[in-house]
């Protein structure tokens, strides 16, 4: 091997990989039909590179989406609730944080396109005078589907199924009493804090009603997640809530509640 | 490759940074997979490589203060991380014992017969990558796999863009006369 063997192969990678000048090339393809070392190089390094395109990447297992998606709620709770308490503490004007994940947007965004779409298809053959009765009874159709579809994901396995089912409240037009009834009943019972919370925001919504709001004081006593206790008492302080004031006095005379619960709770008392 | 409508990675890292966390769904989408195959070359463990998946994400988020579009871009930020993050576990590795080697029985199943490579081959070039360097296993998988350019694993670490060639190349250099010396 001479010197310019060792230049050559210092530049074969770069030959292969297509980064050469033209005339470095040419110099290269020269000295290949001459030397059967450099052939040789050429041709190992082609074989592995060859290899190393074909070695493809591995998949992980669902597992990682999955720890993903939970970790993410996590800290968009974490993030949510270190913003009221921040927010409590400037004594500002508070409006209640709302945060859904963008790609659970997305995937509602299409599904109700594409629910329309399905209307639209089954509507277009009809004649008009019966459109109105088959657009009510189609809808009432998308409806329970969506209330199928919320009941079966709310007993899923998996914590970041039924932080899904949760969010998809939002795309139930009027829910009856039985999906309420089902979001409380996760609201107080599920296992994970992140579904627990997740619920507390969709039922939110319909803290209109007295029989919601009588559903969430009674929660405020069960709760004993400290993110729990803060978003509960920040919501029904927000509302006036009266009946909110005994177990906030609770939570006051608590030994075991966290300082900045306590903080959260004796604002919340000056409110009401 | 990046279509034209999509966001960089920049710009969503600056989304997540200002608060939109749930924006780093997407960088997961686009990274989650390169990264895990990067941790499955250096550790060749997939439960391991995926934890290091899930805590590179983690600290992505509880570190996103410190990213700054004007110190780099997204990629070698994200790489540096990924290097710190391989790093402490060989560290964690080492204290709690260095006897297991981890048995290669359970890497992917790769289809066979792509393009006259066959099963064999792949498992020679991963013993062939076992046996280099740690140093020049992650110059290759980080220039050869993630198909990162040379100057931004200058920028991850933190070497002059000659000396990334020089040492690629090296490296290169080794691997091939480690495959083929299997033959």
């Amino acid at each position: 091997m001479n010197m310019q063997c060792d230049d050559i192969d210092a530049l074969l990678m770069e030959y292969l990989d297509g980064r050469l000048s033209p005339a470095m090339r040419t110099n290269i393809e020269k000295h290949i039909q001459s030397c059967a070392a450099c052939k040789q190089s050429l041709d190992e390094y082609r074989t592995l590179f060859r290899v190393m395109e074909y070695n493809k990447p591995a998949q992980p297992s669902p597992a990682l989406q999955e720890k993903f998606d939970s970790m993410l709620q996590s800290e968009i709770n974490i993030d949510a609730t270190s913003r009221i308490l921040q927010r409590e503490e400037r004594e500002q004007k508070t409006t209640v944080i709302k945060r859904y994940p963008a790609w659970w947007r997305v995937a509602a965004s299409i599904i109700l396109v594409a629910g329309g779409i399905v209307i639209g298809m089954k509507i277009v053959p009809q004649k008009q005078h019966d459109n109105t009765a088959q657009i009510a009874r189609l809808n009432k159709e998308v409806k329970e589907i969506k209330e199928t579809l919320l009941f079966n994901l709310l007993n899923a396995e998996s914590a970041s199924e039924r932080i899904k089912a949760v969010n998809y409240v939002e795309e139930i037009s009027n829910p009856d009493q039985k999906i309420i009834t089902a979001l409380i009943n996760t609201l107080n019972t599920d296992k994970n804090v992140n579904v627990r919370l997740a619920a507390l925001y969709a039922i939110e919504q319909f803290s209109g009603s007295q029989a919601v709001r009588d559903s969430l004081v009674a929660s405020l006593s069960k709760q004993t997640e400290p993110i729990m206790q803060i978003v509960l008492i920040n919501m029904l302080t927000e509302r006036r809530e009266q009946k909110a004031k005994e177990p906030i006095k609770k939570i006051l005379s608590d030994k075991k509640a966290l300082p900045s619960v306590k903080e959260m709770a004796q604002k919340g008392l000056k409110l009401l | 490759m990046q279509r034209v409508e999509e966001p960089t990675d920049e710009k969503i890292m600056h989304k997540v940074k200002d608060g939109q966390l749930s924006e780093l769904t997407t960088l997961f989408e686009r990274y989650h997979i390169p990264l895990y195959n990067f941790f499955l070359k250096l550790t060749i463990d997939k439960s391991t490589s995926e934890d290091l998946t899930q805590t590179l994400f983690y600290r992505i988020l509880r570190f996103r203060h410190t990213f700054n579009h004007a110190n780099g871009s997204f990629k070698p930020w994200m790489y540096q991380m990924a290097r710190n993050i391989h790093a402490d576990y060989c560290k964690q590795k080492m204290r709690i014992s260095e006897v297991v080697k981890s048995t290669n029985s359970d890497t992917e199943e790769v289809p066979l017969e792509e393009g006259g490579v066959e099963e064999q081959d792949f498992e020679k070039l991963q013993a062939a990558l076992l046996e280099l360097g740690p140093i020049d296993r992650e110059l290759i998988v980080l220039s050869r796999y993630e198909g990162l350019k040379y100057a931004e694993i200058a920028q991850i670490k933190n070497m002059s863009l000659s000396a990334v060639k020089v040492q690629i190349h090296r490296a290169m250099k080794e691997l091939r006369a480690l495959y083929f010396k299997q033959l």
